[in-house]
């Protein structure tokens, strides 16, 4: 049986891309556009009538290519809106790009949204073997990490309470220890360290950097400057979806607190 | 490796295009076969026009090997425009509208030309064929090799990894809603318990309609199919609706939202099974050889549900008129089924309608294996088993062809 703490294997080689993203537009589609057939009539009424009624459509992400080696850490940032999450979102394969090609090479597990994709009618114990079935690991792989990843998560007096019960830095933990204990290749984070308290960030900045050093891939978003000056040596700014920048943490940080501070009200 | 990641499918399943293609259009033969054969069953069944004797042959081997080759020819010049740049017209959503559209061509054509198999017939369904296979190299003609995304085998492949997922979750499922209730399992049993035991004493005691069994049995045993049935038409339409949040936030398999519908509507049906076993008893109907039969029964039915499931479950978020309609049209099927009344008191001229009804026939198969103890007529089954696979391959495919829109949908 393999179990989970093998040796990464393709880590020798150090300069392989993991992630590959080109040229990828994301339109979502508006309420007032979702497809149905009253809606088609209309607008086809609309245009016999000459009607300009087609509004531009919205984009969330425009253009954006970059690539990621593997042993590197990404952080993106931007304000919101930018389309940060609907990065994450297209990396982790939840969505498709409108446009363009998404390639993500290794496992990865991803951690979007505070619920973590935890069922909340169950307890924490049942979520933990459900979130890492939802990250492929089968249940008798993840049973010997569960004391682990409850330790971890420092929930053990409620870890048989139902999740919907939890507070918001008690899922977001779990759900952060469970992605971090199925040991993936690549990691996708969205904001979850905000919500947990200074010294569980600490924590998992410090097992994020021993992941790292590892040679796994990890993708963040964060609004915490000081966290992503820790972990990241690249950061990504996004700007209203199109990539503004792309450099050292230091330049991109200095640049975009620049910016907050200049053109703040000029970004609404 | 550290493990064999769900996500990790690239690497662990990879064909040659030649041999996906190839089984694509095999894929691709065999619907319009099942297509026809449908139409084929429907026409025999419709007292419209010429009516068709028992003496026709329902499959004459010249049709299909036009088919098939009709299909090679159109598959040829598809695989030759994607070279060109006409192959932006050529995705997986394009593809399969035009396999329906095909599909129902196909039908349309055998109900209005099949009582002479003529040479007109054989032309028109050549043409249909050769224009849809243009269009229908499915997915890996298309699509960089290299990707490899998005083929029906990739699919089920991925499936099966995360079949871990499925199981844990439909057991965590079916405990939370089974510890929840006091009494469990036991609300299950009383609505068909309940529902037939009413309805025994309306219909046999004061509408006074003689059964040849007791009501109770004759209708019980329609009910309980039914029961998974219609459980598996709403919970499939729901399925995507309500798991909205964690489709937005996780990756998995969408399928396997759908098939937890089935799962927990096949747990039901255990116990509903259990109790229909016991009332059979206490009315002197014992469990005898035909019930070799009831898996055979069970896994068309499952089918055909699984196949309407996926259609309505993608249907359901992009036209949210759906449910309304798929509710109405449930309660005027169920009394279009023979549940409450033998096949028998209809009327010869509304006798095409129980036969167009697969589930109609099945629950008949089902109530002649299980009250009346004799082996169901194999015959009849014959259209729903097409039916069923047909639908279940066409559904699967449309739900796969939608699913990276799914979450757009939110």
């Amino acid at each position: 049986m393999m179990t989970l703490d093998q040796p990464l294997a393709a880590t020798s080689d150090t300069t392989s891309t993991v992630i590959e993203v080109q040229g990828v537009y994301k339109q979502y589609a508006r309420l007032e556009y979702r497809p149905s057939l009253r809606h088609e009539a209309l607008n086809l009424l609309r245009r016999a009538l000459r009607k300009q009624t087609v509004a531009q459509p919205f984009y969330a992400l425009q253009d954006v290519s970059f690539t990621v080696r593997r042993g590197e850490s990404v952080a993106i940032i931007g304000r919101n809106g930018s389309g940060k999450t609907t990065l994450l979102k297209l990396l982790s394969g939840i969505m498709r790009p409108s446009k363009g090609s998404v390639r993500v090479n290794g496992r990865f597990a991803s951690l979007i949204g505070l619920q973590a994709g935890f069922l909340g009618e169950l307890s924490g114990r049942k979520n933990i073997y459900l979130n890492a079935a939802f990250h492929g690991v089968m249940p008798r792989q993840i049973a010997p990490y569960v004391e682990d990843i409850i330790e971890f998560a420092e929930i053990r007096p409620f870890i048989d309470t139902p999740v919907k019960h939890y507070s918001s830095g008690m899922s977001a933990r779990l759900g952060f220890s469970i992605a971090i204990h199925v040991l993936p290749e690549i990691i996708f984070l969205d904001e979850v360290l905000a919500v947990g308290d200074s010294a569980f960030q600490q924590k998992c900045i410090a097992h994020m950097l021993k992941l790292r050093d590892e040679g796994r891939t990890i993708v963040f978003v964060s609004h915490d400057a000081g966290a992503v000056q820790m972990l990241c040596q690249r950061t990504l700014w996004l700007h209203k979806g199109r990539l503004r920048m792309d450099g050292e943490t230091e330049l991109v940080l200095e640049e975009y607190q620049y910016f907050l501070q200049h053109h703040a009200s000029e970004a609404q | 490796m550290a493990i064999s990641f769900a996500q990790q499918k690239f690497e662990t399943f990879k064909l040659p295009l030649s041999v996906l293609r190839l089984l694509h259009y095999t894929a691709n033969v065999a619907i319009l076969i099942g297509a026809h054969l449908i139409a084929v069953q429907i026409r025999l069944r419709l007292t419209l026009g010429n009516v068709l004797g028992a003496e026709y042959e329902p499959q004459p081997p010249l049709f299909f090997l036009i088919m098939a080759a009709a299909q090679a020819l159109a598959y040829s010049l598809a695989a030759w425009s994607a070279q060109t740049p006409l192959r932006r017209l050529l995705t997986p959503r394009s593809q399969f509208r035009v396999l329906l559209l095909g599909a129902a061509l196909t039908v349309l054509g055998a109900l209005w030309l099949l009582p002479d198999l003529s040479q007109l017939q054989l032309v028109y369904f050549s043409l249909i064929v050769a224009l849809l296979g243009a269009c229908l190299v499915v997915y890996p003609g298309r699509i960089n090799p290299q990707q490899g995304s998005d083929t029906f085998f990739l699919h089920l492949w991925r499936l099966w990894h995360n079949r871990a997922l499925l199981g844990l979750w439909l057991r965590y499922n079916i405990q939370s809603r089974y510890s929840q209730t006091i009494i469990g399992i036991f609300w299950i049993v009383l609505l068909p318990l309940a529902t037939s035991a009413v309805l025994a004493l309306a219909f046999s005691q004061f509408l006074r309609i003689n059964y040849d069994v007791p009501f109770i049995v004759f209708f019980l045993a329609g009910l309980v199919l039914w029961q998974l049935f219609s459980s598996g038409i709403f919970g499939g339409m729901a399925a995507i609706l309500s798991k909205m949040g964690l489709i937005n936030q996780v990756n998995f398999p969408r399928e396997i939202a759908v098939l937890l519908v089935i799962g927990e509507g096949l747990v039901d049906f255990c116990f509903t099974f259990l109790a229909l076993v016991i009332v059979n008893a206490l009315n002197g109907i014992y469990p005898n050889g035909m019930w070799l039969y009831l898996p055979f029964l069970l896994l068309l039915l499952i089918c055909f549900t699984l196949g309407v499931m996926f259609f309505l479950s993608s249907l359901s978020l992009m036209i949210r008129d759906i449910s309304q309609l798929v509710s109405v049209i449930m309660q005027l099927l169920f009394y279009l089924t023979p549940i409450l009344y033998p096949v028998e008191n209809i009327p010869e001229q509304f006798r095409f309608i129980v036969l167009l009804n697969p589930v109609g026939l099945i629950i008949q198969a089902f109530r002649d294996v299980m009250v009346y103890g004799r082996a169901p007529d194999v015959l009849s089954l014959y259209y729903p088993l097409v039916m069923a696979f047909t639908l279940l391959y066409m559904g699967y495919a449309y739900f796969k062809a939608n699913e990276s829109r799914l979450a757009d949908f939110a």
